[in-house]
């Protein structure tokens, strides 16, 4: 949250209105509102118990998240980074919203998962404790900068069976065909679901900003798809609210693959809404409601998309 | 990216065994060679899936660093230990802090080794060189520091 006074970009407050399903005044008070801290205890290091135990000795306290298996809220907020037993990583600083990101995938131990853009890592640490050694997760991430801090993460949660790429994600597709269990694409995204953290964004937000976004989603949708084994699923995963950069773009994969096939997506303990089937003048698939839209003032966090996927055994590739 | 050779194994697993006492270390992964003396491991698997990929910039976790004098065990590294060592502290709470800054710390009960691991609360917090002095320098990377970056 930035000091003064949230301002979005009229282009912004027109696309808001348009959202058939969404609270204007309930996003514009969870804009103003800061994230709650919450954290993920990393079970391939310490137990549930010990963690806690160790951070009550700190002064901590929190209440668990009621949608996910490893995550809490933290009290007081600010402080848990400065504590030992996150520099051993034990504990990973974590949305409450984003965690839910590597829950839906399913992770088995001895999967194959690529996570397409991985850094800084959140989620590719996430399935790499699910694994719980056995598989291995692919964290893939295109940008140098962003690599570092990937595998900084993954070497604090102990991965041992990771894999970091630097790659563009389009190519994956290529290289890969037909590799892995699962396949998570949390894709670079106008961040509207965020803009708590940093208002700027929906200062600056415009239309055109989705529109390039979107381009991109579509080109990773595809590759991220294509490396999946028939039988496996993906997540694609933003946090924006856009359709352009959400069910338009899912939309393309259905389109460019038929088999493809949309699952419905059902998390105990979330409010959320169901992806469109229609704005503005377009449609979409009927499936679509099988995605789930969490706004930041259903969660009182971050605002995501999720859509899962799944490969048809035995079904043809390119439509 | 490559493997250890056995004989490079071998003499990895001696050298642990020598400073820190214990056997047989990281027997059931795979140790590679990642420059600068650098020794990171990782599940068999990992390993070869990092085979068949190009561009791979990492593969497991960064374990050790091993030189001619000796084995310098990371957090992750000194974590897979399997049996306690014999160059252990235990630290109260205000040295496992100054180890985590990487402040130099004095050790109640040396007994001259080079190398130590700090342990609290039972985890370990990787190795630290210790002078002549019987001053332990915690080799903590500044990016894992308590106030580090």
């Amino acid at each position: 949250m930035s000091d003064g006074k949230l301002v979005l970009s009229e282009e912004l407050k027109s696309f808001l209105l348009s959202l058939p399903d969404l609270d204007f005044e309930l996003l514009l008070s969870s804009y103003q509102s800061s994230l709650p801290e919450s954290f993920r205890i990393n079970t391939l290091k310490v137990s549930h118990e010990k963690a806690l135990e160790l951070l009550s000795e700190e002064g901590f306290s929190f209440i668990k998240i009621p949608w996910l298996r490893d995550g809490y809220y933290v009290k007081p907020e600010g402080l848990l980074s400065h504590t030992i037993w996150y520099k051993l990583g034990l504990v990973y600083i974590q949305g409450a919203v984003s965690m839910l990101a590597s829950e839906l995938l399913d992770v088995s131990p001895g999967h194959k998962v690529l996570d397409l853009c991985a850094a800084p890592g959140s989620k590719a640490t996430h399935i790499g404790q699910l694994l719980g050694g056995r598989g291995v997760i692919v964290a893939n991430d295109v940008s140098t900068s962003r690599v570092k801090a990937l595998a900084s993460n993954l070497q604090r949660c102990g991965v041992l069976n990771s894999v970091i790429t630097q790659w563009d994600g389009r190519i994956f597709g290529r290289r890969l065909r037909g590799y892995f269990d699962r396949v998570l694409l949390d894709a670079p995204c106008s961040a509207l679901g965020i803009i708590s953290k940093d208002w700027g964004v929906g200062r600056r937000w415009r239309e055109r900003v989705s529109l390039t976004h979107s381009k991109l989603q579509k080109g990773l949708i595809i590759s991220a798809y294509d490396c999946l084994k028939p039988g496996g699923y993906m997540i694609y995963a933003t946090c924006t609210l856009h359709p352009l950069e959400n069910e338009e773009v899912v939309m393309h994969l259905l389109n460019s693959r038929q088999d493809a096939r949309l699952c419905r997506i059902s998390v105990e303990g979330l409010n959320y809404s169901n992806g469109l089937m229609e704005w503005g003048n377009r449609r979409y698939h009927g499936d679509m409601a099988y995605c789930i839209r969490v706004y930041p003032y259903h969660s009182g966090s971050e605002g995501f998309f999720f859509a899962k996927l799944r490969k048809e055994v035995g079904g043809g590739e390119e439509a | 990216m490559r493997k250890l050779s056995e004989d490079e194994r071998r003499g990895f697993q001696e050298s642990v065994k020598r400073i820190y006492g214990v056997e047989n270390y990281l027997d059931e992964y795979v140790l590679v060679k990642a420059g600068d003396g650098r020794v990171r491991v990782c599940t068999a698997e990992a390993f070869e899936t990092a085979s068949i990929l190009r561009k791979v910039v990492s593969v497991g976790v960064y374990a050790a660093k091993w030189r001619d004098w000796g084995v310098v065990l990371t957090i992750e590294g000194s974590n897979l230990l399997k049996s306690r060592p014999s160059n252990v502290f235990e630290l109260e709470r205000g040295e496992a802090l100054m180890w985590m800054d990487g402040a130099p710390l004095r050790l109640e009960g040396w007994k001259g080794e080079k190398i130590v691991l700090g342990s609290f609360h039972g985890f370990f917090l990787g190795a630290a060189l210790v002078g002549r002095d019987g001053i332990a320098y915690p080799q903590i990377p500044k990016w894992r520091r308590i106030h580090g970056e």
